[in-house]
């Protein structure tokens, strides 16, 4: 089933930074990277349950604010201690200004 | 005669807590092939221990222990694990170990990573008080930490500060006694102590500073001043010493730990050490952390020259701790940097930036809500990295974003 | 400062029970003594042969027993064949439960089911649920929380130890719990360790012991007469009990809780061989406990083969009790007494040196 969400506009997201958008009692994080393509995880870091959008966002690379777990947010691989457990990774569309992540 | 002893032997990894736990999968990770045997003390894998003082005590949903290696994973990593053994023993001349069941374990290389143990008070008394170190502890707090009981911690540092916001949460009367002028004395400046003690004072904490101890009863603490306070359960958190009994009948040599250099090599080539139990040599200085990452990156040094591969350990300490809703993060060596630059990212938030006189980035130490200054330390943690010498001017102003400063 | 809370709580899901399974008490690795797989493999070869020889022995002494015991009943002459009968009916189906339950009594296995089942339906052990809470008593042995088997609990409570003797207690909730099994339920403890697919058993057995009891009820009824429930049923189970408890208490009281060797938490005892004869060998309780799948009647050569790395056992039944008792009487005002029993370092070298080549 898909079911495309608008989750924010373009311009909410800085350059190689990320945010928080929360939908129907989840929460995601929509990144937009360097080279502006945008991407869409979980929104917590499989370590702690902490927000990932307080993280630092260094090239393809999200850093959790906790404990530094790291993940490559366009495919949710996790990059060493303490994270062992992969990030869930969303579809992301750009129509105009907006961004729309698939949710289900 | 020792042929067939030595080709059997591998790596033997000696603790029960992240280093020891980083050591087997970074061994793996390596491509490292032979056996592995790890040896703990508890009855159970290595688990994680930052929890031990918070969620494990406060949040009913997270009591049990957060295994760092699960059944599966040793068995994926094809790690030998002996629990609930201690190891009484190490012949370095015909390099190996014997266990308190009186088996022996022979090595190749072994890795020392058995952590820190809390100190004792040494006033009349002493024995009254709990201490902080493993799991069982913490179910024993647990149980302590009933509702309207009264909890008194004596020292006013991370693990005793982290127990009374704990003790607080669950509704227990809690006082924290510090002989000290100030909580958090060593390694945190006093702007954001403040906070931290501010915050302790807001939750109904009594907080007791600048005053000693002089006798502990089952229920009562004496002060050096006379007063008595009322006690169902004492906690001592006055700091850890080094585990390095075993190193020392050993021969090895100690200085505030088990001494390495800069590879995590001891004084014996074969023996290595990594996390509480070993002092280390970082930018031309001995020093020895107890913080959970920097374990997992001394495990990883050592791991790497266990395995030859020459690797020396630079990375920038960096630590938190969890009180109340506040979280302080500090990333560096504060003490090399004399002078100070603030920010503020948000409303209750600071971070203060520890420059050396020639404008080198030393250390960062940053408090505030939630993850208010991650990213702020994290960025410092790489400026400290790199020797940058950032400009003041966007330090101090939380308009501008850090992260431009790595730019370059 | 004790590093647990007084009074324990030796429920299977209270408060020492988490505590237990979160710091690592449960399915923990004990001390294993180092004799060679060999060795152990060879001792734990099954036969029949012991087996049927000793049992061929009971149902004669049972026969034997009842008969003098009907014989001369009501006079005071039955009295001493009613002991013994007694004897047989409430303490020597203890250990052929036990044995039987492990099933290393017998090789074949229908003679193992044969003989638990009689020794159930006698020693009024439900069969099912039994065989999971040894289990539990074999994996985490006075582990408090996680063994529903611990006999003492502390602090001790005097009268239930002495009640004990007569299996007032066990008694009164085995009644109580053949009610409970033949209605088709179980208790809330039973269904953290019964699996699933064994509790339909649970119920039949349950029913037909019901069956049984009653039948003899209605029969004494029927006869005017004692001697039917003087040889079947709570009764004989009851005023036989001693021995066993005699025998049982000996096997871990007033030694420690929560260690992981059994050393340190089981008792080896000398008996002669009457007793040992009624207890099927389980006075070698460290042997037994330390490898539970070498049968009873090899546990005398274990008890060798191990005597190096184990501490000296107790000489007689009352010396174990001169140990026991004062333990025992001081733990109704200090639960958090033991025996403590010290093992010489290095008493157990589990790997030689390699030699030379």
């Amino acid at each position: 089933m898909t079911q495309w969400i608008d989750a924010c506009a373009k311009d909410d997201v800085a350059e190689e930074d990320v945010i928080k958008f929360d939908h129907a009692g989840r929460t995601f994080a929509i990144f937009r990277s360097p080279d502006d393509k945008f991407y869409a995880t979980d929104g917590l870091c499989t370590h702690e349950k902490v927000h990932l959008a307080d993280g630092l966002v260094m090239d393809n690379i999200i850093e959790c604010p906790k404990h530094n777990g790291r993940f490559d947010y366009t495919t949710g691989a996790a990059k060493g201690a303490p994270v062992c457990v992969n990030l869930k990774t969303y579809p992301v569309k750009v129509e105009g200004n907006r961004v729309f992540i698939n949710v289900a | 005669m020792l042929l067939k002893q030595m080709s059997e032997s591998g790596m033997v990894i000696v603790g029960g807590g992240m280093a020891a736990a980083r050591a087997c999968i970074n061994l793996r990770a390596n491509d490292y092939a032979g056996t592995i045997t790890l040896v703990s003390e508890e009855n159970l894998l290595p688990y994680d221990r930052p929890p031990l003082s918070k969620a494990s005590i406060v949040e009913f949903d997270a009591h049990a222990p957060i295994l760092l290696l699960d059944d599966s994973t040793v068995a994926s990593l094809k790690v030998d694990v002996k629990l609930g053994k201690h190891v009484v023993s190490i012949n370095r001349a015909e390099k190996s170990i014997t266990l308190d069941n009186g088996e022996k374990i022979f090595y190749a290389k072994l890795l020392l990573a058995t952590g820190a143990k809390p100190r004792k008070l040494n006033c009349p008394g002493g024995e009254h008080a709990l201490t902080l170190r493993d799991h069982r502890d913490t179910v024993l707090l647990r149980e302590k930490f009933q509702p309207g009981k009264n909890i008194v911690v004596i020292g006013g540092g991370f693990i005793g500060l982290e127990l009374a916001s704990s003790a607080s949460k669950l509704g227990c009367k809690v006082t924290v006694i510090e002989a000290q002028p100030r909580i958090l004395m060593r390694g945190v400046p006093e702007a954001i102590s403040k906070i931290v003690h501010d915050a302790h004072l807001a939750a109904g904490v009594i907080m007791i500073i600048g005053t000693g101890i002089s006798r502990l009863t089952a229920n009562a603490v004496h002060l050096t001043d006379g007063r008595e306070i009322k006690a169902d359960t004492i906690i001592a958190g006055i700091g850890a010493s080094p585990e390095t009994k075993l190193a020392a009948d050993a021969g090895l040599t100690i200085e505030n730990g088990i001494a390495c250099n800069a590879q995590m090599q001891t004084s014996d080539p074969d023996i290595y050490a990594a996390g509480d139990c070993a002092s280390f040599i970082l930018d031309d200085r001995r020093i020895r952390l107890e913080a959970w990452r920097s374990a997992q990156e001394q495990a990883a040094t050592a791991v790497a020259n266990m395995l030859g591969l020459d690797k020396i350990h630079t990375n920038v300490p960096w630590f938190w701790s969890d009180q109340y809703d506040l979280s302080l993060q500090i990333a560096g060596q504060a003490d090399l940097g004399p002078n100070t630059i603030a920010r503020v990212p948000t409303e209750g938030a600071l971070v203060l930036f520890h420059m050396a006189e020639d404008g080198t980035i030393k250390g960062a130490s940053g408090i505030g809500i939630g993850n208010a200054i991650g990213r702020e330390i994290k960025v410092a943690e790489m400026l400290i990295a790199k020797n940058a010498k950032p400009t003041p001017e966007i330090l101090a102003d939380p308009t501008q974003p850090l992260k431009t400063l790595l730019k370059g | 400062m004790s590093s647990v809370v007084y009074p324990r709580d030796y429920s299977m899901l209270g408060r020492d029970a988490k505590r237990a399974e979160e710091i690592g008490l449960s399915k923990a690795q004990w001390y294993a003594a180092p004799i060679p797989r060999v060795k152990i493999k060879e001792l734990m070869k099954r036969s029949d042969g012991p087996a049927i020889r000793d049992t061929l022995i009971w149902f004669a002494s049972f026969i034997v027993t009842a008969g003098f015991a009907i014989y001369f009943y009501p006079s005071l002459w039955s009295i001493p064949f009613f002991l013994a009968y007694g004897v047989l009916y409430g303490s020597s189906t203890d250990s052929r439960w036990h044995e039987c339950g492990h099933g290393t009594a017998f090789k074949t296995r229908w003679m193992n089911d044969v003989v638990y089942h009689i020794a159930c339906f006698m020693i009024m052990r439900p069969p099912t649920v039994w065989r999971w809470s040894h289990t539990r008593h074999h994996t985490d042995t006075i582990i408090v929380g996680r063994d529903p088997e611990i006999a003492i609990q502390r602090p001790t409570k005097i009268w239930g130890v002495i009640g004990g003797y007569f299996s007032v207690g066990q008694t009164k909730v085995a009644i109580k719990s053949l009610f409970i099994h033949a209605a088709g339920r179980l208790t809330e403890e039973e269904l953290t360790y019964v699996p699933e697919m064994e509790r339909s058993r649970v119920y039949l057995v349950a029913r037909i012991w019901l069956v049984i009891h009653l039948s003899v009820i209605a029969l004494a009824i029927y006869l005017r007469s004692f001697l039917p429930i003087l040889l079947v049923g709570p009764l004989p189970c009851m005023y036989g009990a001693w021995v066993y408890v005699l025998t049982g208490i000996t096997q871990h009281g007033g030694l420690a809780e929560d260690v992981l060797d059994h050393r340190l938490n089981s008792r080896t005892v000398m008996m002669n061989p009457v007793l040992r004869f009624i207890y099927w060998n389980m006075n070698y309780h460290v042997e037994h406990h330390m490898f539970p799948m070498v049968p009873y009647h090899q546990l005398p050569k274990l008890y060798e083969e191990m005597k190096p790395y184990t501490l000296p056992a107790n000489t007689s039944v009352i010396d174990a009790y001169r140990e026991i008792i004062p333990a025992l009487l001081r733990q109704i005002k200090d639960p958090s007494y033991a025996i403590k029993r010290t093992l010489p370092p290095g008493v157990a070298p589990m790997t030689e040196p390699i030699a030379a080549e």
